[in-house]
């Protein structure tokens, strides 16, 4: 190592005088600003943050594009080149090529939401080195829109089931796992105080949860025949590391005013929990139950990413200025065990509504599971095990597993704070089911972190359930109206199976006979107590 | 050295041999055009916008939204994210519009990569083929260092005033021109600072630090005016329409393209000064995509392909125009005492009818593009006239 | 092998019941405070040289580096601080290689990362509370 000192120092003695290096323009951006009396921003933060924080990267809009410039062209020419000469579409496990129609566009929404969740940061910092970082999240979640996208079309070119991959964007609209992406990925990036957007979008979304959904997603892709979306997702996540660095940036700016330094405690727990009681059940469901081929139990994955190394690395670190462990953490923990087998069944339960095709776990998922889940078997395998001696699978058999729940007093309610629906009496996670009434209208939560946020903003949470939406539709009805029949007119997108055989039909959906009911007015609702 | 060998299923025969078996003879489906469901606007989708239309996870109270319901987390106090309030101009489908350079991301910084490798090519080729030795040291330090600095703030408040643009837009594509033509924006500042920190390597002399800038920027006369309504349209100005129209469809279509065509790009030359025409001209293309773009936006889509709401659009457009004008105006006739401090006067250039001429060919343009589309009436003369008595 | 910030090691070296005790057990929810930084670079022709030639040798005196192939990635972790010097990957490369080529490829980082000149520098500091945003200029 170092044997080429003597070349650095004669390059150093005798600077090239005809070029200029981007990071010697960046040290000229702070002098960029000026004041005025007006200044301020549009959405100002109750934080106060500094003018005079500093970007870690120090990119020039220039050198910016040569980087991102290098990034497209590895990774489109591995995906037109490349991975087509392979038909890598086509040695793709069918589990994970439906997962990724779920996968690639919910991150295509936390992305889309990152732009506005950026732009309003960049309005927000007044430092020029930060404005410059937070423009380029800008652009560079843009990008990261076109390429979960690019995921999503180019399954639909080379897929064989493009049905999905090429809609999801509509069929979503009665997914009931969607209000939760949209409240965590959506909504959480943008809505609200400019540090409070970026405690949720960086300090906790990106430079927590990225780290699993994003990077370590890749290697159950990988395993499960997907090159694809390693060369996509790989790719996006190389922006995200300044991403994380302008949300720690925005940290620093605050630290220093102990006045509003109170809130930031608050604003961490509340984005912990938020986008975790996203994420942990829906990256834990998309790779233990969207793969064939496992790589690690999910807790596993959970406890390197998200508990050693981003509570050890960055809260933990920041300790000594007075961050706290969220109080949440030991409920995360738990749901980080189970809650994902218990969304899951709710997914399996609503699989019409979903838009693609999955199955009940084989003999093998079900070892697997018992086995790094203890007692897995005797909640959810016997129930996947009496679902399939029911019919789950077959077209004729009327079955559904919504209604099947619903018959043995399993209500399913969807969680007012983070929208995903939660079954209380079947749940392992750290479900605690709560119950309030409010101006004439009643609310489910699952658990009091999340009640606690909407009892002190309820204004801020306003909004209907997918059951409050379509409560009185016919299932198959709805199916149609969202654009989930495939090109006959008749078979469905979504399957209970992965046969091309025994496919479902909206017929066969009618004979289920379900009409979407309002659970908050039917199961002997009881106020909290 | 790795303590685990992974198994990758695409090459792993076992692993395949079992997908294959699943794969069956005949696709499942084989309509595969991306989002089908999507209008095709005024013309057939491209690849740029299958990849980023409906991207948006709106509310259905944005018309045009695939949306079935509403934003699920809102602002302290109630106030949902994308809402059309956030503008007085209104659309029947925000989502039919259309960017005319059809830049998604990777056409996009492509284009931006070729340019900086255009202009590092220029830089080296300026300086070390003897080009610095024509350089008038009286414009090197009176106008390269302060004024042309000075247009840094301009670019950089311009750029500025994007992040609420950005924010508010109420879709997709929209979302995407505009943050593109805010990066631009920022660009072109910096690319000014490249050029002077190149300046301060090829002349000793000469100082890149933006003091002596920033005092012409926020005290200087020359810049007053301009400075004002940077300042107004970053701050002050909360419609996001009517920042877009302001900015560049009237204050840079006028101002903007005066100062850099019209005086830098033309003027420098006569003082030896061959690099700043081959910087300015990038900023000259940023300005002619967004200028497109906001056509596109303003007269096409709110106006011309608007079933319902395009005279009201228009009656917007023309009050934003008659609010705007008269600060350009001012702005314009400000920046014409610059040519008090032309070190080389050439006759038919920097002569009051050589300026005339150069304001009316700025102006003509202008109402040409944007003024006339909207009815917007105005007097030529007086304007340019006005603005002369700056000179 | 037996180093603490190896892939599996600490609690997840535990299977099953005994890695869900663990895991859930008091003492483990609480907040962490760790030494280390972690890094993940994506699998390709220029990465592969630093792996080899800049990653490696540095494991010979820093015996907490670890590293891990996972698939479509390198995930490396370790105690204080990585620096890449990408003068130096230039010359093993035989072609420019700018610390933003590099990041072209660094798919992720736990700590807080930074460029510094043509250095890229993952550190475990507190970057502008602990120390300074350092730049060569």
């Amino acid at each position: 190592m170092g044997n080429n000192t003597a070349v650095k120092q004669a390059l150093k003695a005798n600077p090239v005088p005809s070029s200029v290096d981007p990071q010697e323009v960046h040290k000229w951006l702070q002098d960029f600003t000026w004041d005025f009396k007006s200044k301020t921003a549009k959405y100002p933060t109750k934080y106060d943050m500094d003018v005079n924080t500093r970007e870690q990267f120090k990119l020039t809009a220039k050198e910016y594009a040569r980087m991102e410039s290098s990034k497209e062209e590895r990774q489109y020419g591995t995906l037109l080149d490349g991975l087509d000469r392979l038909d890598a579409g086509n040695k793709v496990h069918p589990k994970w090529g439906e997962v990724m129609k779920l996968v690639a566009n919910f991150l295509e929404t936390g992305e889309y939401g990152a732009i506005s969740g950026s732009a309003l940061l960049w309005d927000t910092a007044q430092s020029p080195e930060q404005r410059n970082g937070y423009l380029a999240q800008v652009i560079d979640e843009i990008r990261h829109v076109n390429q979960t996208a690019y995921v999503n079309y180019y399954y639909g070119k080379h897929y064989y089931d493009p049905a999905g991959h090429t809609n999801m964007r509509q069929l979503r609209a009665i997914n009931p796992l969607y209000p939760g992406v949209k409240r965590a990925f959506g909504e959480g990036f943008l809505a609200g105080d400019a540090v409070e957007s970026s405690i949720n979008l960086q300090l906790v979304a990106e430079a927590c949860f990225t780290n699993p959904l994003i990077v370590s997603l890749t290697e159950w892709a990988a395993a499960n025949g997907d090159e694809i979306t390693p060369t996509v997702f790989l790719s996006i996540e190389t922006d995200e590391l300044r991403h994380m660095a302008n949300g720690y940036q925005t940290i620093v700016s605050i630290m220093n005013n102990p006045e509003t330094m109170k809130y930031l405690q608050t604003d961490l727990d509340n984005a912990f929990w938020t986008q975790h009681k996203f994420l942990t059940p829906f990256v834990g469901v998309a790779l233990e139950y969207g793969s064939k081929y496992k790589v690690e139990p999910w807790v596993k994955s959970w406890n390197r990413w998200v508990y050693e190394d981003w509570a050890g690395i960055w809260l933990g670190r920041l300790q000594q200025f007075g961050v706290k462990s969220p109080k949440c953490l030991p409920d995360a923990k738990k749901d980080a065990v189970w809650a994902h087998h218990d969304l899951a069944l709710l997914a399996l339960a609503l699989w019409p509504l979903t838009g693609i095709r999955m199955e009940l776990p084989d003999q093998q998922a079900m070892e697997w599971f018992e086995a790094n889940y203890p007692g897995w078997y005797n909640h959810y395998g016997k129930i996947y095990d009496e679902w399939r001696a029911a019919g789950f699978e077959d077209p004729k058999s009327g079955f559904c597993g919504a209604l099947w729940l619903m018959e043995r007093g399993h209500g399913i309610f969807v969680d007012h704070a983070s929208g995903l629906p939660f079954c209380p009496s079947l749940a392992k996670s750290s479900v605690n089911a709560r119950f309030a009434e409010y101006n004439g209208k009643r609310y489910s939560f699952s658990e009091p972190h999340g009640e606690r946020q909407w009892l002190l903003e309820p204004e801020r949470y306003e909004f209907q359930n997918f059951f409050e939406q379509f409560e009185g539709w016919e299932l198959s009805d709805l199916v149609k109206a969202a654009g989930g029949v495939r090109s006959d007119g008749k078979t469905l997108m979504a399957q209970p199976h992965l046969r091309d055989t025994d496919m479902w039909t909206l017929d066969d959906l009618k004979r289920i006979n379900l009409t979407i009911p309002d659970p908050m007015k039917i199961l002997n609702w009881q106020p909290i107590q | 050295m790795s303590s685990n060998v992974f198994i990758r299923g695409m090459v792993d025969p076992e692993r395949q041999a079992q997908i294959q078996a699943l794969v069956p003879k005949a696709p499942l489906e084989t309509k595969r055009d991306h989002i089908p469901f999507a209008k095709r606007g005024w013309r057939r989708l491209t690849e740029y916008e299958a990849v980023m239309l409906h991207a948006q996870n709106s509310l259905d109270a944005i018309p045009g939204s695939q949306e079935v319901g509403e934003t699920v987390q809102k602002w302290p106090g109630g106030r949902g994210s994308y809402s059309i309030e956030s503008t007085a101009a209104i659309s029947s489908n925000w989502f039919n519009f259309r960017d005319p350079s059809k830049r998604w991301f990777q056409p996009y910084v492509k284009q931006k990569t070729e340019e900086g490798q255009t202009a590092e090519r220029a830089m080296k080729a300026w300086v070390e083929g003897g080009d610095t030795g024509m350089m008038n040291t009286a414009w090197l330090n009176q106008i390269l260092s302060k004024h042309y600095g000075a247009m840094i703030f301009n670019e950089y408040g311009l750029f500025s005033a994007h992040s609420t643009t950005t924010y508010g837009a109420l879709s997709d594509l929209l979302k995407t021109w505009i943050s593109q033509a805010a990066f631009d924006k920022n660009d072109a500042g910096q690319m000014i600072q490249m050029q002077r920190v190149l300046l301060g390597k090829a002349f000793p002399g000469f100082d890149p630090s933006l003091v002596e800038a920033k005092q012409a920027w926020t005290q200087g006369e020359v810049w007053k005016p301009a400075r004002e309504f940077v300042e107004h349209i970053w701050a002050d100005t909360y419609d996001w329409v009517e920042q877009l129209w302001a900015m560049h469809a009237v204050y840079d279509h006028i101002f903007g393209q005066f100062v850099r065509r019209e005086f830098f790009q033309r003027i420098a030359g006569l003082h030896g000064d061959t690099l700043t025409p081959v910087i300015q001209f990038q900023a000259l293309t940023y300005h002619q995509q967004a200028a497109d773009g906001v056509s596109a936006f303003c007269l096409k889509h709110l106006i011309d392909d608007e079933p319902v709401y395009g005279q009201h659009n228009r009656r917007y457009l023309h009050a934003w125009t008659g609010k705007y004008l008269p600060q350009v105006e001012k702005a314009l006739k400000a920046f014409l005492a610059i040519y008090k401090e032309v070190p080389v006067k050439v006759d038919g250039v920097t002569c009051r009818a050589g300026v005339q001429a150069g304001v009316e060919r700025v102006v003509n343009g202008w109402a040409d593009r944007f003024a006339e589309p909207i009815g917007y009436k105005f007097n030529r003369n007086a304007f340019v006239k006005n603005v002369m008595a700056g000179y | 092998m037996n180093n603490i910030n190896g892939y599996n090691s600490g609690t997840n070296a535990l299977s099953g019941q005994s890695f869900i005790d663990e895991f859930l057990d008091e003492r483990n929810s609480a907040l962490p405070t760790s030494e280390s930084v972690v890094l993940a670079l994506m699998k390709t022709e220029e990465i592969e040289a630093v792996i080899d030639e800049m990653i490696r040798p540095q494991m010979e005196d820093n015996p907490t580096i670890a590293l891990e192939d996972r698939g479509g990635y390198w995930w490396i972790k370790a105690n204080g601080k990585i620096v890449i010097d990408c003068d130096e990957a230039t010359e093993i490369l035989g072609k420019k290689y700018t610390v933003y080529d590099l990041l072209v490829n660094v798919s992720t980082t736990v700590g807080r990362a930074m460029t510094l000149g043509n250095q890229f520098i993952i550190t475990n500091e507190l970057l502008g509370l602990e120390t300074k945003v350092d730049s060569v200029y």
